[in-house]
């Protein structure tokens, strides 16, 4: 039987795109060297061009969920949103031991397949929900803006939070690593792929708001009970450029707000 | 609005409020709603860390530090000299506003020094939350401190608009309340303890019989109390503690290692280390006994009324105890895995969870979180004990420090004085005296 070490799936890089290429190293019952979204210049393997098919990836989600069990997809979902290294083999090694386990695929946590993707799912949300502390908006024209580089692509995770949150709001949340912006037009959502973003210079009053609350930062620390240690532990230094209290002004690390320029790529 | 003039307000009364412990934004949900601003998720989000490794989550301020009173260990006592000042409601409510809509807070955490009296503390307080509810449609987490002796009927009115209210019960002890805070008594702060704990209790049965009956303090009352200022020993505190979770329904119970802003000869000099190690002792037990199902007399008694300070609560109940041991992880009830040193609850779940599906070993162990390092004295699977590890007490004793107590020692070194000088023999025998 053709076991595809030699061959490399190339899929689109999206979600369905992902489950295209899983429908059909399982329907071929192939294991590839490689499933990948980003083409090599020079090939190491024979490449296999994977068609996105919507309906197919449906398919599939609805077979894992009646199949493996119900809340399956969610893991999925959190593996394509992970950046982790070999994520889409991953997918197709969990999704082979859980077709043939069923049911109790997930307590069968010593199995290594099953074991990383609760460890990425996990690592997934923990991300989302820090995301939901530490995003800063600042505020111009008319929207609310805040720019943020997570570990994962979380914003599809934590714009419905803050879409519930903001209601009467418009939102703008560019996530610089993975050049995707996530909007929220008065609760209506929408995300969109974009290379660059650059925002208005700030208002005075936006500039007041944040030294006021760098001073609250600064001031509700007390000093006979420092500790950098289990500051940094909580609040990940990789954080510390996007936030607001940790910033000073006109500093040069901070993400960058300055020019009035949007734009998209579509 | 006069950036200046709030510049200053801000940064004396973030100063004035900072030594509260509580900052919590949990307990309860609420979905954001068309026309409103803001929502709460039961967990809780913290919004940053400061300096201290504290989360910061609400907007934590006293609406001002002018106090007619003067309890003696607190910086705002009417006899210190310190800069006063005060919010009006309304910088205070669009303050807390344009710190939500930029995502800084959950809410806001709101107290107050006793300014001319009870009543007219309160009602400035009341003032504020119906700005912020009622003119800026806020609905994020509002957190209020009862003010002790106001009239119950604006406290009633304060409940309807908080999500959660506390009533600090400040000293362990009423002895030591009547000796430092003069101007309060234990009745004036139980009152609306009881108050409140009674209120969330008749609006539960409200809300079951209307669906639109206005919630009382959904997210329920906490308390703190200063830890290190007077004599009381830890099982005092501990079982005062349980106290106030039972008869108060208390959501937290937090404890504030005393940091000496004020000389008085009732208190403790102001060079004194604040009892850091002493109040996360406190906590871990206050934890073992939400959740691990210990009582605060199993973890202490009349004889050692003081935790020890190398060791936490749970590995030194677990080595007085050697009779619990070893537990089977593969058949022990929860409350038993629960006991054990390096289970938790998460792993104490996932293990219950993952042995449904096949019988687990030792090995597997580490991969649902459990601390090998620390539990394999305590447990056996298909009634294995793990191989490597030799009987020695001095072993045992080593891996149970290594991590949880000798690096809390070095890096709270200068508190230890509040226990015995500790010496590296010393510390052996008080340790394996236990075994
Ligand atoms: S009432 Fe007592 S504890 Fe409260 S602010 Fe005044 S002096 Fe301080």
């Amino acid at each position: 039987m053709y076991n595809g070490r030699n061959v490399a799936l190339v899929y689109d890089g999206s979600f369905y795109g992902l489950l295209s290429a899983a429908w059909y190293a399982l329907e071929n019952k192939i294991t590839p060297a490689e499933i990948t979204a980003k083409r090599l210049l020079l090939p190491i393997f024979e490449e296999k061009e994977i068609e996105t098919d919507e309906k197919k990836a449906m398919r599939l989600l609805h077979g894992i969920e009646n199949r493996i069990f119900k809340g399956v997809s969610k893991k999925v979902f959190a593996l394509w949103l992970s950046d982790r290294e070999n994520k889409e083999e991953l997918l197709l090694d969990y999704l082979r031991f859980g077709l043939s386990h069923g049911q109790k695929t997930a307590r069968l946590l010593t199995e290594p397949a099953v074991c990383e993707t609760e460890k990425t799912f996990r690592a997934v949300y923990n991300e989302a929900h820090r995301l939901k502390g530490f995003l800063r908006f600042s505020e111009f024209d008319g929207f609310l803006a805040a720019i943020t580089e997570p570990s994962c692509n979380a914003l599809p995770l934590i714009i419905g939070h803050f879409a519930r949150r903001f209601p009467e709001e418009n939102l703008l949340i560019y996530d610089k690593k993975h050049k995707l912006a996530a909007l929220s037009q008065r609760g209506e959502i929408s995300l969109f792929d974009a290379d660059e973003f650059f925002f208005p210079k700030r208002s005075l009053e936006e500039k007041h708001y944040r030294i006021l609350w760098r001073e609250f930062y600064n001031t509700v620390a007390i000093k006979e009970r420092l500790n950098e240690k289990c500051r940094k532990t909580h609040l990940p230094v990789r954080f510390w450029h996007q936030l607001t209290e940790m910033s000073e002004e006109n500093d040069v690390n901070a993400l960058n707000f300055e020019n009035i320029k949007l734009t998209f790529n579509d | 609005m006069d950036f200046d003039k709030i510049y200053q307000k801000l940064k004396i009364l973030t100063d004035a409020a900072k030594y509260d412990a509580a900052c919590t934004s949990s307990g309860v949900t609420k979905k954001g709603e068309r026309g409103m601003l803001g929502s709460a998720s039961e967990c809780g989000i913290c919004h940053s860390f400061s300096a201290d490794g504290r989360c910061i989550s609400l907007l934590k301020v006293l609406l001002t530090n002018v106090c007619v009173y003067d309890c003696k260990y607190c910086v705002n006592r009417a006899s210190n000299d310190v800069k006063r000042a005060a919010f009006t409601p309304e910088e205070l409510a669009s303050l807390t506003v344009g710190f939500y809509r930029r995502n800084y807070i959950e809410g806001l955490f709101l107290s107050s020094a006793v300014i001319k009296n009870a009543d007219y503390t309160a009602e400035l307080m009341l003032k504020t939350l119906t700005l912020l509810r009622n003119h800026y449609r806020f609905n994020g987490y509002i957190h209020v401190k009862a003010i002790p002796g106001a009239d119950p009927l604006i406290t009633e009115k304060i409940g309807y608009l908080a999500d959660r209210m506390s009533v600090n019960i400040e000293l362990p002890s009423e002895k030591s309340l009547n000796l430092l805070a003069p101007d309060k008594t234990r009745k004036s702060i139980v009152a609306p303890m009881k108050q409140i704990s009674e209120g969330i209790i008749q609006s539960k049965s409200e809300i079951v019989k209307y669906r639109h009956a206005p919630a009382f303090v959904p997210a329920g009352q906490s308390t703190q109390m200063i830890v290190g200022a007077t004599p009381e020993t830890d099982l005092q505190i501990m079982r005062l503690s349980s106290a106030l979770y039972s008869d108060y329904k208390m959501k937290r119970v937090f404890f504030s290692a005393y940091i000496p802003t004020v000389e008085d000869s009732l208190l403790p000099s102001v060079d004194t280390k604040p009892p850091l190690l002493r109040e996360h002792r406190l906590y871990q037990a206050d934890w073992l006994m939400r959740f691990y199902g210990f009582s605060a007399d199993e973890l202490l008694c009349e004889s050692e009324p003081n935790f020890n300070p190398y060791l936490d609560p749970k590995c030194s109940w677990a080595l007085r105890h050697p009779e619990f041991f070893p537990v089977e992880i593969n058949t022990a009830p929860k409350e038993m895995l629960l006991r054990v040193p390096g289970i938790g609850v998460k792993s104490a779940l996932r293990i219950i969870y993952a042995r449904r599906a096949s019988s687990l070993r030792l090995e597997g162990l580490s991969k649902l979180g459990v601390v090998m390092k620390r539990a394999r004295f305590f447990i056996t699977a298909g009634g294995r004990y793990d191989e490597a590890i030799k009987i020695s007490s001095r072993s045992l004793i080593e891996s149970m420090l290594s991590d949880t107590a000798l690096s809390k020692i070095s890096c709270c070194a200068g508190q230890l004085s509040l226990f015995d000088e500790p010496t590296g023999e010393g510390l052996m025998k008080c340790i394996t005296g236990e075994m």
